[in-house]
This record gives C-alpha cells, sequence and structure tokens, in this order.
C-alpha cells in the first residue's frame, strides 16, 4: 500500500507540476510497475492497455456521444429550448434564470457534456438576462450551475467512461442517471427562488406571455424530443445498445442540423475537428488511467485499504462519507474526468466489497464530479463564464454558484443516503 | 510566434501537411464510424441484414481517431491539464513547466512505440486476423506504433520550440501552430 501512496503523491507532483494528466498517469503507472515487478512486466502492461483501449467495439461510443454534443451546439437548438422555456415560466419574478436551468436541462439530455452545455447556454441566456437587469452575480451563476446537468442527465460522456472502466452496464447508469437529473434541476429552481426572495433586486419581475404563444415555443423544441427520444428510448426499447446509441444520435443530431441549412463543409469540418481533439484528449486519459489502475492492482492498495477499513471497524457510510469528501476537496482543484479517472480505479473495488451498488457508486461519483465543476477556485464551467462574460469579477462568480453548490450538497447528501432514489428506474427497467 | 517557423522550408512544410493530414484522417475516421453504426443498426433493425464486419471496420476506425488525433492534440498542448499555479509562476517557468511535461510526453510514447510493434510483430508469428475480412492484426498494431513514434516526436519538438522560446525570450500560446 505504500508504494500506492507513493504512486498516488507522484501523480499528484506532476499533474499540478502542469503535466498532461494522461501522461502523468501512465508515467507514474509504468515507472511503479517496473519498480515492483520489473522492466519486462511494466512495459507488456503499457502495450497491451494501449492496444485494447482503443481496438475496442464498446469505445466508440465515447467520440460518438461527443460527436453528438458538438453537433447539436452548433443547430440552435439551445436557443429554441431557451426560447420555450422563458415562455413557459418567463412570468414569474427570476423567470430568466428559471428558464436557463430548464434549458441547461433539455439541452443536457442531447449534448452528453457539460461544458457544451454551459458554453453554448452562456452564450444565449447570460447576456439576455443582463440586458434585462439580473445581478451578474445571479445570471453567471444560474448558467455555471446549470452547465453541470449535462453531466448527470443522459447521454453523459462521463457517465459512459465511469461504466466502461468499472464495466458497470451504461443502460442502467443512464437510467439511474434521470431522476438524480430531475433533482438537480429542481434543487437549482429552489436556490433560485430563495435568491430572489433574499434579495428580490437580484432579479425584476417577469413578463406575462399569452399561451398561444408558449405553445408555440414549445412546439419548436421537436428536435431535442426527437433525440432524446431516439437515442433513450432507442436503448431502454430494446432497439439498440449505448454504443449504437451513440452512432444513431450523431447521425440524426447532423441531420437535423443539415435540415436547418446550418451545415456547411465548413462547420462540418469545425464539428468534427473539435469532436477528433476531444476524443484525443479523453482515449489518452483513458489509457493513462489504465496503465494507473494496472499499477495499483499490482501493489494490492485495494485489499490494504480494505483491510484498513475493516481493521478500524469503520461503518460502510463512513467510508463513503470520508470518499465523498475526498472528491469535494479534490473538486475544488481538479478537471472532472481527471479526477473520476484517477480515483475510481482505486475506490470502486473498495465500495463494491463494501456490498455497495455499483451503479449507485456512479451515480454519487458523478455527482461530486458535478459539484467540481462549479466549485472555486478551478472549477470547469466558472472559466466557461469567464470566457463568455470578462468584466465580471471573480469574486461575483464565486458569490453567484455559492447558492447552487449548496444545493448541490444536499442533493449528493440526499442521493448517498438514500440509494433507491438512483435504483428506482435501473430495478423497473433492468432488474 | 509560429513553431513551425523556426523550422527550415521543408522539414516545416513536410510537418504541416502531416498535421493537416491527421487531423483529417482522424475527423473522417470519426464520420465513418457513425456511418458505418448508423448503416448497420439500419440494416439489422430495417432489413433484417446488419453490415458485414461492421464492428472490426468500427474498430480499425476507433484506432485510426484516436492515435492520430494524439499526434495534433500533443503537438498543440491540448491534452488535459491542471493549471492551478499558473498565476502564481512567472512566463518562464510556466513555459519551462510545459516543456517538461511534453518532455515526459515524448518519453513515455517513445516507450509505447516499440512496446506497440513488439504486438505486431507477435500478431503476424502467430498470424492473428480479423473475425470477418481476415485482415492482419499487424495492420492496426503497426499503425499504433507508427502513430506512437510520430506522437514522441510531436511532444519532443514542441518542448524544443517551449525550450527555444525560453531562451530567446517571448511566449507561446498553447495551440498554436
Amino acid at each position: 500500500m505504500t508504494v500506492a501512496l507513493l504512486g498516488f503523491l507522484a501523480a499528484f507532483v506532476l499533474i499540478f507540476a502542469r503535466v498532461p494528466v494522461a501522461v502523468a498517469l501512465m508515467s507514474v503507472g509504468t515507472a511503479g510497475i517496473w519498480m515492483t515487478y520489473g522492466a519486462k512486466m511494466a512495459l507488456a502492461s503499457m502495450a497491451l492497455v494501449v492496444k485494447e483501449t482503443t481496438l475496442a467495439y464498446t469505445l466508440t461510443v465515447i467520440p460518438l456521444f461527443i460527436l453528438m454534443g458538438a453537433a447539436v451546439a452548433r443547430g440552435g437548438l439551445a436557443e429554441e429550448l431557451y426560447d420555450a422555456a422563458r415562455a413557459l415560466v418567463g412570468r414569474f419574478r427570476g423567470g430568466l434564470a428559471f428558464a436557463t436551468i430548464l434549458s441547461c436541462g433539455g439541452f443536457a439530455a442531447v449534448s452528453g457534456s457539460s461544458v457544451a452545455t454551459a458554453v453554448t447556454l452562456s452564450r444565449i441566456a447570460v447576456p439576455e438576462m443582463r440586458r434585462r437587469g439580473y445581478s451578474d452575480a445571479l445570471a453567471t451563476g444560474a448558467v455555471a450551475a446549470g452547465g453541470t446537468l449535462g453531466i448527470l442527465i443522459p447521454p453523459s460522456v462521463i457517465m459512459v467512461v465511469y461504466g466502461i472502466t468499472t464495466e458497470t452496464p451504461i443502460g442502467e447508469l443512464f437510467a439511474a442517471g434521470m431522476i438524480p437529473g430531475l433533482l438537480g434541476i429542481l434543487g437549482y429552481c429552489l436556490a433560485i427562488a430563495w435568491i430572489v426572495m433574499r434579495r428580490p433586486a437580484s432579479a425584476p419581475p417577469g413578463e406575462s406571455v399569452p399561451w398561444r404563444e408558449v405553445r408555440a415555443a414549445l412546439g419548436r423544441v421537436w428536435a431535442v424530443l426527437l433525440l432524446f427520444v431516439v437515442v433513450i428510448g432507442g436503448i431502454y426499447g430494446g432497439l439498440f445498445t449505448p454504443t449504437e446509441a451513440a452512432g444513431i444520435g450523431a447521425a440524426c443530431s447532423l441531420l437535423i442540423v443539415a435540415s436547418r441549412g446550418d451545415l456547411t463543409l465548413r462547420t462540418l469540418w469545425e464539428i468534427m475537428v473539435s469532436t477528433a481533439e476531444v476524443t484525443a484528449a479523453i482515449f489518452a486519459i483513458l489509457i493513462g488511467a489504465t496503465v494507473f489502475a494496472e499499477f495499483l492492482n499490482f501493489s494490492g492498495a485495494h485489499e490494504g485499504v480494505l483491510a484498513v477499513v475493516r481493521d478500524a471497524g469503520l461503518p460502510p457510510w463512513a467510508v463513503i462519507a470520508a470518499i465523498l469528501g475526498i472528491y469535494l476537496v479534490m473538486g475544488c482543484v481538479l478537471e472532472s474526468l481527471s479526477m473520476m479517472l484517477l480515483t475510481v480505479p482505486l475506490f470502486f473495488p473498495i465500495v463494491t466489497g463494501l456490498g455497495f451498488d455499483p451503479v449507485w457508486f456512479g451515480i454519487v461519483v458523478v455527482m461530486a464530479v458535478e459539484i467540481g465543476l462549479i466549485t472555486p477556485p478551478l472549477g470547469m464551467n466558472l472559466f466557461v463564464m469567464r470566457t463568455v462574460v470578462r468584466d465580471v469579477p471573480l469574486w461575483t462568480l464565486y458569490r453567484g454558484v455559492a447558492p447552487f453548490v449548496a444545493a448541490d450538497v444536499l442533493r449528493l447528501i440526499l442521493l448517498a443516503a438514500i440509494p433507491g432514489i438512483s435504483l428506482l428506474l435501473p430495478e423497473l427497467l433492468f432488474r | 510566434m509560429s513553431g513551425a517557423g523556426e523550422a527550415p522550408g521543408p522539414a516545416r512544410r513536410l510537418w504541416s501537411r502531416l498535421l493537416r493530414g491527421v487531423e483529417a484522417a482522424s475527423a473522417v475516421s470519426i464520420l465513418v464510424m457513425m456511418g458505418l453504426m448508423t448503416a448497420d443498426v439500419f440494416g439489422r433493425e430495417a432489413l433484417n441484414s446488419p453490415l458485414p464486419g461492421a464492428t472490426e471496420l468500427i474498430e480499425f476506425s476507433l484506432v485510426v481517431a484516436v492515435f492520430t488525433g494524439l499526434v495534433f492534440v500533443s503537438w498543440r498542448e491540448r491534452h488535459i491539464t491542471a493549471d492551478l499555479f499558473d498565476a502564481l509562476l512567472g512566463p518562464r517557468s510556466r513555459l519551462a513547466l510545459r516543456a517538461f511535461g511534453c518532455l515526459l510526453g515524448a518519453g513515455i510514447f517513445g516507450l509505447a512505440a516499440p512496446q506497440a510493434l513488439r504486438l505486431a510483430r507477435r500478431a503476424a508469428e502467430f498470424g492473428d486476423v480479423s473475425a470477418t475480412f481476415g485482415l492482419s492484426m499487424t495492420w492496426p498494431l503497426g499503425f499504433m506504433t507508427v502513430m506512437c513514434a510520430i506522437c514522441a516526436l510531436a511532444f519532443a519538438l514542441r518542448a524544443l520550440l517551449l525550450v527555444a522560446v525560453i531562451v530567446r525570450g517571448g511566449d507561446l500560446e498553447e495551440g498554436a501552430e
């Protein structure tokens, strides 16, 4: 276990020394096996990981969901969602902030990525809210927090990566993410209501919209509904696997963009190159994390930690609480995918060894990682906000997300304490 | 500052073409993957006739997408990094850390390339072939070998470029060609 601890320490030092996360994990993992079992074993393990992490049909789900997200971000779907949500809830004080959360939730259901959701919605919602006199803190906080829904509401790329690395069924994970995702929307709306109640000046009164216009605006979101029904309905209807759903979803999203006349050759090229870039970066980390996980396996770290837990007589819930605490702290300084891939190989065998459900643990991990997207100082979505609204001070951004972080922490405690919330749909659909 | 501008003319042109080529190969292979997957599902569900060999063609496309993508992601320093202490460091220290990261990348991919070659040789020795088309597995593994080597070269060149910028002064943004 000492070797594993030294490995973690070395990985953190390299990561914080700005070494690419993939390179850090691959180097430490290879060096660790090399020192423990010799060069031959280390190099053979690395080669096998490189081969098996790329020559794998099921892993095509990653680039194809990324492609789907990149395409829908270009297709004007976010604008339609925002207009529909604004027509629906814009009449209330703080209505545009509520609309932002609802449209983020809708967009998350077809994009699979938090950053894509935050980037796309921030360009639409933040200028509109600022123009209407919303406080900068509320406007940026709502978009940054709403963006995180992309990670939990299926399809989610992070959830796919968790499923692949732990061999947990992706279909069950997607089903398990739905209720927590809806709870997230509810929690964020309650946070907005609380902000508006405490500081009415942070959001002006809304404007009433005739029902005819509401119906018309809702009718325009057909593309989002269609895409969601095709992808998620296809999986649960038994038509195709999650991997195939990603391919069909990507094709449908490109067709939708094309049907609107937005798909020029240049746009297609930009979509494909950005997809290729994100894909390569994710696979690099996946390779690095798998080498690192091999090292942890060789070092016997899991058995060591489990023995410590058993010897100390810690109740299982205390272990979960400690793990979630570690995630919340790490989320302040580490990027979400790296954080998950660095820790899951260690935590997963311990948690399943204690008898917890791997699907439930996946949701809790993804949720904890999601909070890291908006926790200062390094929450990814806060940086997205910085690129969109450069004139808003960082402290205002931090202040803006605080109520949403609180709502997230409460939701995390709820999901951790009551596994039935996450497992209800998997139980109904799969077990 | 242009990285390629530091190299002599023909080498610069060759490197630029190589980068454009790998970028196009990565983008096109993802599109191919999508097309094959869609055709396979459509064929199976609508015509009761799935696309023969779709699975292995999709796997090969993924190999192309990932390994060509790794080259330009490494060259442009688009890998995921934690820049937590950037604000605390001076420009030269930041460049030095980036150069160190690239050097380590060159080392680890430089180690991976001969190992992938060993797998490719073993595949040739044992006659490993794909299930449907009987394609020798030496090809995808050989491709991995070549791309790991080029990726190591991309990392090494980037590290050299960063060192040159440190010595001469100036800046080199991430993603700059």
